[in-house]
């Protein structure tokens, strides 16, 4: 199939929007919905007017044949986005901690539900792009410290992520490069000596199916650890080394 | 062609030429060429980069400046005028991020790697744009 490369790269806001549907929010029903089973959420037996969660695409459902009453976030009424602009106001290097879809999820409250929001909902429009105006302006500070190894922002949404995500990472890798072809290593050879199996059999053997395949036999890999364990490094080496000392005896210490 | 003449010659031919160890006319063992640093890579331009990197229009020294810069370091060893290029992208790529959906003259200093650059970040910024305008009051 074929895609266009824009897309390869990176999600359309529209993708994001549809993915930010599937975040809950409160709603108020109107009438009694009976409890419903689906694949991976189950939705709760509705009474009016007693708050529920759902996730977004219900809701926005919902709304639309007037079934129910959106309640905004908490972090969309007006006090709390005031408070919001303030903090990134008066932080230059940080961003406030809000919902990781908080633009998706603004921009489908205020499409779907203009009228169910506490204050004007172009007060909170206007509010929204603020914030998101100062927050663009924070990124753009925060880029002077690109480098090819990392690029660290906190707390950006996935939309603001998104916007940069192809520029990144293209800049990055461009990076990258220039310090690859900087630095020339070594190329790695192996002997033919190291693998007698292949010797026998034409036919290449791949995974590691037999032991000899592997460096260490795995009856010597810890098998206690685990990706993602924490390592005491220092050990670790001082470990390692003592193994190496020990190569020319049969077998190695305990591991 | 006499011996010690200065030719101009596309960089993989220097490339080739420059790891060829024997040299068919005179016999010596020694290198055929030797591969002086690109017009391009003048340490007039590099003192440039070093001071205000955004400012060097790239596209007058080369129009495939940073692709340029990379093939010789691969050719090459040189850890001064790696970091220089280095040092001197992360400032440009900066600068291009604050461009970003903007318009003007600076789009011409741009070697075609920042172009491209340029271009995607205003793609996706066109297409942000796009959606949050998709509320009308």
């Amino acid at each position: 199939m074929s895609v266009p490369a824009e897309q390869l790269e990176t999600f359309l806001p529209s993708e994001l929007h549809f993915m930010a549907e599937n975040e809950t929010i409160e709603i108020l029903p109107r009438r009694v919905g009976n409890p419903i089973k689906l694949a991976g959420t189950d939705l709760p037996l509705m009474h009016p007017l007693r708050k529920n969660r759902v996730p977004i695409w219900m809701a926005i459902a919902l709304k639309k044949q007037q079934r129910c009453q959106f309640v905004p976030p908490d972090w969309m009424e007006e006090s709390n986005l005031r408070r919001i602009l303030a903090f990134e106001h008066a932080n230059p290097t940080a961003f406030s901690n809000v919902d990781f879809h908080w633009l998706e999820i603004a921009q489908i409250v205020l499409t779907t539900a203009p009228d169910d929001l506490t204050s004007p909902p172009q007060v909170i429009r206007n509010l929204v792009r603020d914030i998101r105006e100062v927050r663009e302006q924070k990124s753009r500070q925060g880029m002077k410290e690109v480098n090819e190894n990392m690029l660290q922002m906190d707390r950006l949404g996935a939309l603001e992520i998104n916007e940069m995500r192809p520029f990144v990472v293209e800049g990055m890798e461009e990076m990258i490069k220039i310090r690859k072809a900087g630095k020339k290593e070594e190329p790695i050879i192996y002997s033919e000596s190291d693998n007698p199996e292949d010797d026998e059999d034409d036919e290449p053997t791949y995974g590691h199916d037999d032991e000899s395949s592997l460096a260490v036999p795995s009856s010597q890999l810890d098998s206690s650890l685990r990706y993602g364990d924490r390592v005491d490094t220092s050990e670790r080496r001082r470990e390692l080394s003592q193994w190496d000392d020990n190569v020319p005896q049969q077998g190695g210490p305990e591991w | 062609m006499n011996e010690g003449t200065i030719i101009d010659l596309p960089i993989w031919i220097a490339d080739v030429l420059s790891q060829s160890e024997y040299d068919p006319y005179s016999g010596n063992q020694e290198c055929f060429v030797t591969v002086k640093i690109p017009h391009a890579l003048k340490p007039s331009v590099l003192n440039a980069l070093k001071t205000d990197a955004p400012g060097v229009d790239l596209r007058y020294q080369s129009p495939l400046f940073f692709a340029l810069a990379i093939y010789y370091l691969e050719l090459f060893e040189d850890e001064e005028l790696e970091t220089i290029i280095a040092t001197a992208m992360a400032e440009r790529i900066s600068d291009i991020y604050d461009n970003v959906g903007r318009r003007g003259e600076f789009v011409h200093k741009y070697d075609e790697f920042e172009k491209m650059l340029y271009k995607k970040g205003c793609a996706s910024r066109r297409a942000y744009k796009e959606y949050m305008a998709t509320i009308k009051y």
